[in-house]
């Protein structure tokens, strides 16, 4: 595998890069980090998304907050370095219930409520999802690694998995 | 009541906000100085305001291990109260308390998780307990929950309810270590503009 730079992706952030640089976000927990990429050109796109849904909310200046405008304005930055939109496939992580508040049905839960966004609006734009490795309890670390379109999950006592 | 607005604080409001969040940890070290025998120092406390994104490196590195203890505070404040504790004083409080000899994260039973815990609920119960005293202000808290994962995992449950109505967030932190400095944690309130407002009008006048 070649040294590419290691582009950091932040909470509410999204960024785009071309192989063989890896993007990664650092301990999702609640959050969900979206990955998505272009094989023939190589080209990936990661954002970190906190909130499922940016027209439910009056602040929402922050496009990379939300899952609906930050998977649009992830394809968009990708198509501006040359990925073709229709070729994208995904790959997301994270979405986990750090703490179990007694108040919380499952459905409430917004680790499920972020998933659960994501998956319904990649479906909505015919974009496959290739792997996921959400929920249950634990953060998560990823790196998506654009010469390959492998995307690395790390966690603390769950083990290192490539998805 | 006068609006306020924390994006835009004052020198006045800065030193009322940081005494409470002194009090407030000044106390909940003083009931953990009891449960584990030790005299615990606390720092200087600080006041952030920051963006809500920073929120997962507020305690360093995001991927740094943690236990974190949490707690809801609703009433006339909406404010979360996080006990953070590296793993290393995590284990030092359960051998203090329980009198053992754990060496990891991994050892830990169902009775030191619990004892954790519980000490993460006495000592916010101790931190609102102070607040309340204070600015005579109606606080009801949660139980506790706790995890034990990285720091940025465990501060995004905090940063996604703040997230929902902001862009940025004020919080109070405060740092405390015991002379051998194996037993050291942070505490941090994040308190919404409301409740800052709420805080500074109570308090505002004693200035």
């Amino acid at each position: 595998m070649s040294e590419g730079n290691v582009v950091k992706v932040g909470m509410a952030d999204l960024n785009v890069a071309k192989a063989p640089d890896i993007l990664t976000t650092l301990g999702l927990g609640s959050c969900v980090g979206i990955a998505l990429y272009d094989n023939i050109t190589k080209i990936g796109g990661l954002a970190h998304i906190m909130l499922p849904d940016s027209t439910q909310i009056k602040n929402n200046e922050n496009v990379a907050k939300f899952a609906d405008t930050a998977i649009e304005k992830l394809i968009c930055d990708m198509s501006i370095i040359g990925a073709k939109p229709s070729r994208l496939v995904a790959k997301i992580a994270g979405g986990a219930h750090m703490f179990e508040f007694k108040n919380m049905d499952d459905m409430m839960r917004i680790g499920t409520r972020n998933v659960t966004a994501v998956m319904e609006i990649l479906k909505k734009l015919n974009i496959p999802i290739l792997a996921n490795d959400t929920g249950s309890n634990y953060g998560r670390t990823i790196e998506l690694h654009t010469d390959t379109g492998i995307l690395l999950v790390r966690t603390i006592g769950h083990g290192i998995k490539e998805i | 009541m006068k609006e306020r607005d924390y994006r835009n604080l004052t020198n006045e409001e800065l030193d009322i906000i940081r005494e409470a969040g002194n009090i407030g940890a000044g106390n909940a070290m003083t009931s953990l100085g009891k449960l584990v025998g030790r005299t615990l120092d606390i720092s200087i406390t600080e006041v952030h305001i920051e963006k809500i994104q920073e929120l997962g490196s507020v305690l360093g590195d995001p991927e740094k291990y943690i236990a974190g203890m949490l707690i809801n505070v609703h009433g006339d404040l909406n404010a979360m109260l996080l006990l953070a504790l590296e793993t290393e004083s995590a284990i030092k409080m359960v051998n203090l308390i329980l009198n053992k000899n754990v060496t990891s994260v991994e050892e830990f039973d169902e009775m030191d998780l619990s004892v954790l815990c519980e000490t993460g609920n006495i000592l916010g119960g101790s931190y609102v307990n102070a607040l309340n005293s204070l600015t005579g202000l109606d606080l009801d808290v949660s139980i506790p929950q706790m995890a034990i994962d990285m720091a940025g995992a465990i501060l995004s449950y905090p940063a996604i309810e703040f997230a929902r109505n902001d862009n940025t967030m004020l919080f109070i932190e405060t740092k405390f270590t015991e002379a051998t400095n194996i037993l050291k944690g942070t505490y941090i309130i994040i308190l919404d503009n409301a409740s800052f407002s709420n805080i500074v009008n109570v308090l505002g006048d004693w200035v």
